[in-house]
């Protein structure tokens, strides 16, 4: 049975100060893409479809905003480095 | 859920993001004009889906394009000049007397048949000029927009008020519809690089 109009409860909280957007923290980031630098050193063929490699491409220097400016860089080099080290299987997925 | 959607996002965006940001994105990704053609059988079968733009970029614009649909939408703010072009002709009846839909739209004859007019009075003496075919074509769940709203004002007299809240109502829907044909290219863009589940989650 539908609730009553006097029952339901409102959608929306009654003011926004309640509403707590938990915020990215800096280590959770750091390990996620930690774990990508491993999975492009470590893996036997390369890893991402044509698709997922465009996408990473993209996000994977975003997500350094969220780390100090110095790590933010180095991450960015190893993360490149590592895409110019796949080489030709990199590049064959890009234009696929 | 929200929080964790918001939350995810800003993770991969490297973006510090208001919940009203994610939500005016999502509007304009699904406002889209090409949104029900592309994901017809989802919207039949199944959730939509809603591809986030792996660029944040493209989802800042989409966020300041679903603002400004949001705006329209929820008469936050007026259409903009450049969409105030319908005009009404004729003498202002005394009330407003729309007929049936297939009567109420006259289309303009000669090298313009995109556009037309819109009868306000049964015998026609007082019209809205200058509606194009898709604004009073627009319809939301079936739902013929300017129709229903102008069918459902029968009988109110027309004074300034009515007059401007039908041109109000006729440049809000032209501005409306030019804003879902924006969203075209944005969508285009998520859908060819998006966020995957992965890179929301933190998975593998």
């Amino acid at each position: 049975m539908a609730p009553s109009n006097a029952q339901q409860r409102s959608l929306f909280p009654a003011s926004s100060d309640g509403l707590k957007i938990p915020k990215p923290k800096p280590e959770a980031i750091r390990r996620r893409l930690l774990g990508i630098l491993r999975l492009l050193r470590e893996s036997e063929t390369f890893p991402w479809s044509p698709a997922q490699f465009r996408s990473w491409r993209i996000v994977f220097p975003q997500m350094t905003s969220w780390l100090p400016d110095e790590e933010a860089r180095d991450l960015k080099k190893a993360f490149f480095r590592e895409i110019d080290r796949w080489g030709d299987e990199a590049r064959d997925t890009d234009e696929d | 859920m929200l929080n964790g959607a918001v939350a995810s996002l800003s993770g991969a965006y490297g973006l510090d993001l208001e919940p009203q940001q994610v939500f005016d994105a999502i509007l304009a990704l699904l406002s889209a004009a090409d949104y029900s053609v592309r994901f017809a059988y989802d919207l039949d079968n199944d959730f939509p889906h809603v591809p986030f733009p792996a660029d944040s970029d493209v989802f800042a614009a989409a966020a300041r394009l679903g603002n400004r649909i949001r705006e329209l939408e929820t008469f936050a703010s007026a259409p903009a000049k450049d969409f105030c072009w319908a005009r009404l002709d004729g003498d202002p009846a005394s009330t407003l007397a729309v007929p049936t839909r297939t009567r109420a739209f006259r289309r303009d004859q000669g090298p313009d048949e995109e556009a037309g007019r819109i009868v306000l009075a049964e015998d026609r003496s007082f019209v809205i000029s200058g509606v194009s075919d898709a604004a009073w074509k627009f319809s939301v769940s079936g739902y013929p927009v300017l129709h229903r709203w102008l069918r459902a004002r029968n009988g109110q007299r027309v004074d300034a008020a009515l007059q401007r809240g039908i041109l109000d109502l006729v440049a809000r829907v032209e501005e409306l519809l030019h804003r879902f044909r924006e969203a075209d290219p944005l969508l285009e863009q998520a859908v060819e690089m998006s966020l995957s589940r992965d890179q929301l989650t933190g998975g593998g």
